[in-house]
């Protein structure tokens, strides 16, 4: 049974995340020929529906909400449910008189998506041949294709200045019916319009949004046999804070038992704004915290800011990433991937842990607040670490992640035996085999209990449970690695091989895997002999080998110090977390003093909408106040 | 003035001369825009978005909607045509107009040295007077079908294709006809709207029923039942492992067992509870048929169990289906299986799926005296079909405006033929330079048969004086006819207007023309009539 997940993107950032998610997952599909079944179990996030050409299609389960004028390139419809003849015959009975065309510049697409484009036709025609000779099995279904032509290395863009919208950068296609917009209000113009929590309070209680919503949710779910629940990413800083939480209290009301996984998501706002703006800002994030709190299962807001409530902020620094704050594309890729990661704890084929269990886990009567964390990649080192168990080793009194939400941890070298952690749920995603095997060459003084564990999940365990001794820890390990392929952005630093593995040493060199390396260079190496068993296929021809070599030496002799477009990290393995601490306390602690502070200003500056805010805060600060003690 | 920088920033704090000037030429504008929309002779317009997307109107509501309005004055005069779409359902075009020409008339005089005071004093005589021959001329309709029908037909054609139109006409008095009760006030949302996109079938049609945009989810259950019972529930018949019953509280792997046990034996006797009653009303017969359509899911082991005793079930229905289901078929809509009785049920004489791609569609027909319809719209493309969608809630509209109204106006021009005649036999009794806001109004009256001439490819001023000349001679109202450009009696020919549309028209026309040539107390007054 696929226990589906329904998602929800409400906001113009949170839909950049979303953008990123789909097509790391896209990135992961396993299509025709492959007799190896993805551990992933896709049907949870996608459905299987069916074009007007009579084409299987593979669509993410989502509703996104957005401002008119955000989609750029992108058809309210998307283009995978076109109408055969769209365009040709123009309607029935048209018009016996005049009609006046008033055409928009057509919006030019970049490189990356006219690729995408030529390969749909291509498919299309494919298809259109394959299903004259009645030979349907060997089309994958039609999302976005992925490079067929047996080329492993896919073309590289450098998007980072091409990037306008989040559809610029797309590849999945949307349902027809998942794209809903706010008409009234226009993305990018100075009117600053729906930057309120008001205002999308406003539009969710008398414009039609909000039953819009209500019927896309519900036809993915009249889809569903059985359902656990919903992912709603939002914006949680200006008016989209408002309609979530109209939204979440309609999804609470109409599906009571599922749960509710909300990732309020703020970007990094590096510029300094107008006071009027910060305060707006505030405004919202703290009343839509305060009402996700109410109607969710659990929040877990998202970030890479350093701080939520100032008006400009700097980005966290993660050891192997080199990406620009203010690029929303850069910042949401980072969270979506942490989101990948983090989330296949409850979305594997084989393992029944769903996401009530993380729930049941994490959260406990009104303690619904969490935090995620999140090494991108993983921190490990091949020429410092001879295994994993070494890698963990040096995280004996610091981790190995970065927060990804904001707030917890103002000051990071802060001690940390103060705090206490409740629970957590760790995911570790494509660590490859041949770093857990038992280490016979390490210096057998550095030998631990870690180093005896025979596979990365009972390693992980014994890590988790030795540091964090008092919290309930769950662990889960996927052998696959996150995708980050052609749209995702380059932020990785030149220390980062192109299977995500990092080299101190090597700056040029992109295979990090040992038996790659062994293979390349017909060295020997130490490593070559415990990586043999895990090898899936230990005679690699000929074929291969040059094929490999090839690659590397085109890109060893441009990529030296400054990423560089030729070298490209194409997946990464990742530790990631969702825990809830007393660390919380200090996010709680801020929302509850800005909740103070916009407070003294709605009751001194009486103004028209106040009076709903003042009512709203009143209630969230007490929240906060109770919460903030729930925590400590 | 704070409160108009905060408005919009970048308002240009004009002066008072100056700033008239710019709320007419903005007024004009808009004006420029739509003009060519009015009436059945009107352009279509095709908007295409930069990314593709299509939109086909030719409505000014939707219009408006489209643009994205600037400038502060255009957009206050936009606001206030929209309202008038949102109380009235129709007349946005004929506002936008009627606004641009009221300003231009009194700029005339004012330029002349008139104050702008003196013009709105006329036009508050005006409109007054203008009300009067609104009363005068309209006339009682007793609900008769046949002018029903006139007045949907004089709205659709406006819109779309007169064939199309034609279609449509009959099946839009017909949804109103069915929802309306007696002494009830008509509630539009019982009739629903419902979208089919189909390659080639362009059609659209009454059901006497409701239609659902999904079907039944098990693969033994009938596409097809005749003489069915429908009962109507808002009822969970999922398994659902609840949240407040957390993992950790179980004390054994057992106790565990035990409860999921518990609640999916919970979820079966409901389950058990329909059958039951399904088992009562329908025995052994064959020929009857027991339809299930719930609010809440119902998961697979259910729609099993519902299935091996012939009940089609479909879930996930849409909330404001639940009562028109009941209004449709009769019963009662359950918040609960534990008090089901024959009563809860409803009838349906045909109940049968229809598949279309990856959608399914399940009509619910043949009920008797159904207090709710659907209205079944096909096209062969999402624009089209969004098209038709507009124009036909704008007919429901005009239809229940009459019925609602119990009367009409002569369309075509008639009404403001008659009002112009009229205000010009009232001008002599108002004292001095009032005249002249009297004259402006009069004056910018006729831009509506004006503007519907010259759309036709007629000659405005000609076409006016046929009119006036015709209007002199005998008592009876006079529109034009767009064919042939000669004087009708548009009550004859069908073409008649909502009274109340009209009646809005003149009181906010005249609100918002007399405001922004008051400039000086524009910005506070716009801001007053926004908030409404
Ligand atoms: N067959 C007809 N012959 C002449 N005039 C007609 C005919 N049908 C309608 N009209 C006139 O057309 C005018 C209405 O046109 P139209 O519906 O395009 O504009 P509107 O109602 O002002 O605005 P909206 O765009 O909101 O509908 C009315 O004055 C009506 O009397
Ligand atoms: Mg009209």
């Amino acid at each position: 049974m696929p226990n589906e997940i329904i998602t929800l993107q409400l906001g113009h950032y949170s839909n950049y995340v979303g953008a990123h998610w789909w097509n790391m997952q896209e990135s992961s599909f396993k299509y025709d020929g492959e007799t190896e079944i993805s551990e992933i179990n896709h049907d949870i996030l996608f459905r299987e529906g069916c074009n007007y050409r009579g084409e299987t299609t593979f669509t993410p389960r989502l509703v996104l909400v957005d401002l008119n004028g955000s989609l750029g390139t992108l058809p309210v419809q998307g283009t995978l449910y076109d109408s055969p003849n769209y365009g040709k015959e123009e309607g029935h009975f048209m018009w016996d008189e005049n009609v006046d065309m008033h055409q928009s510049t057509l919006v030019p697409r970049n490189q990356f998506l006219r690729d995408l484009h030529d390969e749909d036709e291509l498919y299309e025609q494919r298809y259109s041949t394959g299903a004259t000779n009645g030979n349907h099995d060997e089309l994958k279904p039609c999302t976005s294709k992925s490079i067929q032509n047996g080329d492993c290395s896919p073309r590289l863009y450098d998007l980072d200045k091409e990037i306008q919208t989040w559809s610029d950068f797309k590849k999945v296609h949307y349902h027809p019916r998942s794209t809903l917009l706010i008409k009234k209000h226009y993305q990018n113009t100075d009117g600053d319009s729906f930057n309120s929590w008001t205002a999308g309070m406003n539009e969710a209680k008398s414009g039609v949004i909000l039953g819009q919503v209500e019927e896309a949710v519900r036809s993915y779910a009249e889809e569903c046999d059985c359902m656990q629940g919903f992912h709603i990413l939002t914006d949680a800083y200006d008016g989209f804070g408002g309609l979530s939480s109209v939204v979440m209290e309609y999804i609470k009301d109409e599906f009571s038992g599922k749960s509710r996984a909300c990732f309020p998501t703020f970007p990094v706002f590096s510029e300094t704004c107008k006071a009027a703006k910060l305060r707006s800002r505030t405004m919202s994030s703290v009343l839509t915290m305060s009402s996700l709190l109410e109607t969710s299962s659990f929040v877990c807001p998202l970030s890479l800011s350093q701080a939520l409530f100032q008006g400009s902020a700097k980005g966290r620094s993660f050891p192997h990433l080199i990406y620009d704050a203010s690029s929303q594309y850069h910042t949401s890729a980072i969270i979506a991937a942490s989101l990948e990661a983090a989330t296949c704890a409850y979305r594997q084929r084989s393992n029944a842990f769903s996401l009530l269990n993380l729930v049941e886990n994490l959260t406990s009567g009104s303690r619904r607040l969490l935090e995620m964390q999140s090494a991108l990649p993983l921190p490990y080192d091949v020429d410092q670490y001879s295994g994993f168990a070494d890698m963990l080793c040096n995280y004996v009194d610091q981790n190995p992640w970065q927060p990804i939400t904001p707030g917890t941890s103002l000051n990071s070298c802060q001690s940390q035996t103060t705090e206490q952690i409740f629970s957590q749920v760790v995911s570790l995603n494509g660590l490859p085999k041949w770093a857990v095997q038992p280490q016979s060459t390490s210096n057998a003084s550095m030998q631990t209990e870690l180093h005896k564990c025979v596979d990365s999940n009972s390693m992980l365990k014994l890590y988790m449970d030795g540091r964090f001794q008092s919290s309930n820890n769950i662990v889960n390990v996927i052998s696959d690695p996150v995708m980050v392929t052609t749209s995702f952005p380059q932020i990785f630093s030149n220390k980062v091989g192109c299977d995500g593995m990092i080299s101190t040493n090597k700056v040029t060199m992109n295979y990090s895997d040992p038996y790659t390396e062994h293979l390349l260079n017909g060295t020997e190496s130490s490593k070559v002999s415990s990586r043999q068993d895990g090898a899936k296929n230990s005679s690699l021809d000929a074929e291969v080998i040059d094929s490999l070599s090839r690659k590397l030496r085109t890109s060893s002799c441009t990529a030296k110090r400054t990423p560089s477009i030729s070298k490209r990290t194409e997946s990464v393995p990742m530790l990631t977390n969702f825990s809830t601490s007393s660390r919380l306390c200090k996010l709680l602690g801020q929302c509850h003093k800005q909740g103070t502070v916009m407070m003294r200003w709605a009751s001194r500056y009486q103004h028209s909408e106040s009076g709903v805010e003042e009512e709203l805060l009143e209630e969230a600060i007490e929240k906060f106040k109770t919460l903030e003690q729930d925590y400590a | 003035m704070a409160a108009i920088k905060s408005l919009n920033p970048k308002a240009e704090v004009a002066r008072s001369t100056q700033a008239l000037a710019i709320n007419i030429s903005a007024a004009r504008g808009l004006q420029d825009i739509l003009r060519t929309n009015l009436g059945p002779k009107g352009t279509m317009k095709m908007l295409v978005s930069g990314a593709g997307d299509i939109k086909l109107t030719k409505d000014g509501n939707v219009l408006l909607h489209e643009m994205q309005i600037q400038h502060p004055t255009a957009s206050l005069i936009a606001k206030v045509a929209t309202a008038q779409d949102d109380i009235t359902g129709d007349g946005t075009t004929s506002n936008v107009l009627i606004i641009g020409e009221l300003l231009k008339q009194a700029d005339n005089y004012v330029q002349e040295g008139v104050h702008p005071r003196i013009i709105t004093e006329g036009f508050e005589l005006a409109k007054d007077k203008s009300l009067e021959v609104l009363d005068s001329i309209k006339f009682d309709i007793k609900v008769s079908r046949e002018r029903l029908i006139d007045v949907a037909r004089t709205s659709l054609v406006t819109k779309v294709h007169h064939k199309l139109a034609e279609q449509l006409t009959e099946v839009v008095v017909d949804a109103v006809l069915a929802v309306k009760r007696e002494e009830e006030p008509i509630n539009l949302h019982m009739v629903e709207i419902m979208e089919m996109q189909h390659k080639l079938d362009c059609d659209t049609s009454l059901i006497n029923g409701i239609v659902m945009d999904h079907g039944a989810r098990h693969p033994d259950m009938k596409k097809r039942v005749q003489d069915a019972y429908i009962l109507t529930c808002n009822v969970s018949m999922e398994y659902e492992k609840s949240e407040v019953n957390a993992g950790f509280f179980y004390k054994s792997a057992e106790e565990r067992e035990k409860l999921v046990e518990a609640e999916r034996r919970f979820t079966n006797d409901k389950v058990n509870k329909v059958i039951a009653l399904k088992n009562q009303m329908c025995g052994d017969d064959p020929s009857k048929g027991f339809v299930l359509i719930n609010q809440k899911g119902i998961d697979p082991l259910s729609l099993d169990m519902l299935a091996k005793n012939g009940i089609v079930a479909l879930r996930r229905a849409k909330r404001r289906n639940m009562e028109r289901l009941v209004l449709a078929c009769g019963g009662i809509a359950m918040n609960s299986v534990d008090e089901l009785s024959p009563e809860s049920l409803g009838k349906a004489g045909l109940v049968y799926e229809h598949v279309l791609g990856e959608s399914k569609f399940t009509f619910v027909e043949k009920c008797q005296d159904p207090r709710s319809v659907t209205i079944l719209i096909k096209g062969p493309n999402k624009h089209t079909i969004t098209q038709i969608k507009d124009a036909v809630r704008d007919g429901l509209r005009a239809v229940k405006n009459a019925i609602d109204d119990g009367c009409v106006v002569p369309g075509a021009g008639g009404f403001q033929i008659a009002a112009y005649d009229a205000l010009m036999r009232y001008k002599p009794s108002v004292k001095g330079r009032t005249q002249l806001g009297v004259q402006a109004f009069a004056d910018a009256l006729l831009v509506i048969p004006k503007v519907l001439a010259q759309n036709a490819g007629l000659d405005p001023q000609e076409t006016i004086v046929k009119l006036q000349q015709e209007f002199a001679s005998s008592d009876l109202p006079v529109g034009v006819d767009l064919q042939s450009g000669e004087p009708i009696n548009p009550v004859d020919a069908g073409i008649v207007d909502n009274y109340c549309v009209c009646k809005q028209l003149l009181n906010s026309c005249t609100v918002i023309a007399s405001n922004l040539l008051l400039v000086d107390e524009m910005m506070r007054a716009g801001m007053a009539t926004l908030k409404g």
